[in-house]
């Protein structure tokens, strides 16, 4: 116990000063497994566990789904997502601010990533947002807010990661998180409604549109719908792994591209190219995290905290409190999926022997996870919208954020409150 | 960026991009076969798992080039210039070690593979060479690091560790 305390902390010494993760984790995990068992068998092992990583077949479902983002981004897609969405919704109170969520809503169906989907509408929605005088802090801020419904709304990167570390379903966890997803939507909607009640001067509608050119605007959109509803619905009713569902919507991609013509050379290499950096970034850390996480066992962590918490005789309700408190303070300052892979090995065996859903806890985690991309002082999504407005600085967003943040917040309490908000649509797969 | 410097990452960056699209491609014929004609692509599960080792640490080098493994910087620039330079090239050496002893390490392992004869699947594909092409790429990316190290040092280039999100998004 006191040597996985050790390796926690000092784990964090070299993350703080810096080291890369996947390589301060490479280090505390094969000293503190070295520790107790030697260093040949460490060698064995971790050789062992990251040829395993690097050549499981479970782990194409990555590359493959953050490939099927890539080439969606740059199919076009987001802009006639977005001026469709701005056709039904724009002429509402705070419209473009609506359309903007939605919009994120919809890109989120097709992508893994809330980087990446914050990213891609804040190009689509922040010049419209500019000509109709949207205040800078509510205009960035709504779309770093928007962004966090990429990882809820499936495909999810974070939720197969979580699932691989846990053993859990992933077509499961994927169905599971439409119903949060959307609902955490619709409370942004109703926040955007709410500040604009306020203060009318920060958003104004747009002009309506007849209804011919609403239906018309919804055309060119079907390809995103089609898309989800082959790859989740291919899932859902099991006729596709989740990585053949992946290695389809990848290729669906790269079909739209072909179809609207920005299939050129130099795109495709970018998608692609984009997409093995960043399965290079994350699997990295999955391999040492293999390595990390036998340190762990053999150091008896994960039995004593189970022991510990059981003993402690607390309120299940109370624990997955703590968790919660525990990931919003982590979110802080670590990325998302690297909290994802510090923590799930600890918590996890917890969660379990409190006899809690697995699911419906994974679709929590993902939750409390990407409270962390809006929060001070580390919110990735902030960032990536400041670096596309860098005339805003960075903390007018945070201020612009923070009424969805308090919104997220809420709908965390309502997670865990009403678990079958998660766990009722797959409920009902085989 | 010079053009020595380009050309091994548009390589590695080519070689990535290839067996990334193989496997997609792959998954794509292989899911049609089974269900529409009936008969999957035989051995695909094995050649995805070459593929996936390929993309994966083909890569890495080039993510750990441009600093872009996921990391934290909160103390970044809190201390001023000096220090941070000696920070900087001390967590690029300490990079540099622990991944050449893992090439060296998994080099070891994939001869002992090569020597039993391991082979994954259907096709009895031998597992031992895309262990070397793994142990092989972990080995560069070290030696990377360590040169990234000599350089931060030297006031040379990778100045900043911020990466940009969107830098690769177009």
């Amino acid at each position: 116990m006191t040597l996985a305390i050790v390796g926690f902390a000092v784990l964090f010494a070299l993350c703080f000063a810096g080291v890369p993760l996947a390589i301060g984790m490479l280090i505390v995990g094969a000293c503190g497994f070295a520790w107790v068992r030697g260093w040949d068998a460490t060698v064995a092992m971790s050789s062992q566990q990251i040829l395993d990583m690097a050549m499981s077949h479970g782990m194409s479902v990555i590359p493959l789904f953050i490939l099927m983002g890539a080439f969606i981004h740059r199919a076009g897609l987001s802009t006639d997502l977005f001026a469709a969405a701005r056709n039904w919704l724009g002429a509402l109170r705070g419209g473009l601010a609506h359309t903007t969520i939605a919009a994120c809503g919809a890109f989120a169906a097709v992508c893994g990533s809330s980087v990446a989907t914050a990213a891609t509408m804040a190009k689509v929605a922040l010049p419209p947002m500019k000509r109709y005088g949207y205040e800078n802090g509510f205009a960035c801020g709504t779309i770093a807010a928007g962004g966090t419904l990429g990882i809820l709304i499936p495909p999810s990167v974070p939720m197969v990661i979580y699932g691989i570390l846990t053993e859990s379903d992933i077509s499961k966890l994927f169905i599971a998180g439409i119903v949060p997803g959307v609902l955490l939507m619709l409370m942004y909607m109703a926040t955007a409604w709410g500040i604009v009640l306020v203060d009318p001067s920060k958003g104004a509608p747009t002009e309506p549109v007849p209804l011919a050119e609403k239906l018309r605007s919804l055309r060119s959109t079907w390809g995103v719908l089609a898309l989800f509803v082959l790859v989740l619905g291919g899932m859902y009713f099991g006729i596709f792994t989740p990585t053949e569902g992946a290695g389809i919507g990848a290729a669906g991609g790269f079909l739209f591209m072909v179809i609207r013509g920005h299939a050129t050379y130099a795109a495709v290499r970018g998608a692609l190219v984009e997409a093995t950096r960043t399965t290079a970034a994350i699997l990295l850390v999955g391999c040492a995290a293999l390595v990390f996480n036998n340190f762990l066992t053999i150091a008896g962590l994960t039995r004593v905290m189970v022991d510990w918490i059981q003993a402690l005789d607390a309120p299940p309700i109370a624990v997955i409190g703590v968790m919660c408190l525990i990931y919003i303070v982590l979110g802080c300052i670590f990325d998302s999926l690297a909290m994802i892979f510090l923590t799930i090995p600890v918590f996890f065996p917890i969660v379990q022997g409190l006899g809690l859903d697995p699911i419906w806890f994974g679709i929590l985690v993902v939750t409390v996870v990407e409270l962390g991309l809006i929060t001070p002082p580390v919110g990735m999504n902030v960032f990536v919208v400041k670096s596309l407005a860098p005339e805003v600085s960075t903390w007018r967003i945070f201020a612009g954020v923070t009424p969805y943040v308090l919104t997220n917040l809420v709908f965390v309490i309502i997670l865990i409150f009403v678990p079958a908000l998660a766990l009722w649509l797959p409920g009902f797969m085989k | 960026m010079s053009t020595r410097e380009a050309r091994w990452i548009r390589l590695l960056d080519g070689l990535a991009a290839a067996c990334l699209f193989a496997m997609m491609a792959l998954e794509f014929a292989d899911v049609l076969g089974r269900y529409v004609v009936n008969r999957p692509v035989p051995g695909a599960t094995e050649i995805k798992q070459y593929l996936l080792a390929l993309t994966l640490f083909a890569a890495v080098p080039v993510v750990a080039w441009h600093d872009e493994h996921i990391s934290i910087s909160l103390i970044e620039g809190r201390f001023g210039a000096t220090f941070d330079r000696w920070r900087r090239a001390f967590v690029r050496a300490l990079a540099g070690v622990v991944m050449l002893a893992a090439g060296w390490y998994l080099f070891q392992h994939a001869s002992m593979l090569a020597t039993n004869r391991d082979v994954i699947g259907y096709l009895q594909l031998p597992v031992a060479p895309p262990a070397f092409a793994v142990s092989v790429l972990a080995a560069f990316t070290g030696a990377l690091y360590l040169l990234a190290a000599w350089l931060v040092l030297q006031g040379r280039g990778l100045v900043s560790g911020q990466h940009d999100p969107l830098a690769s998004a177009d």
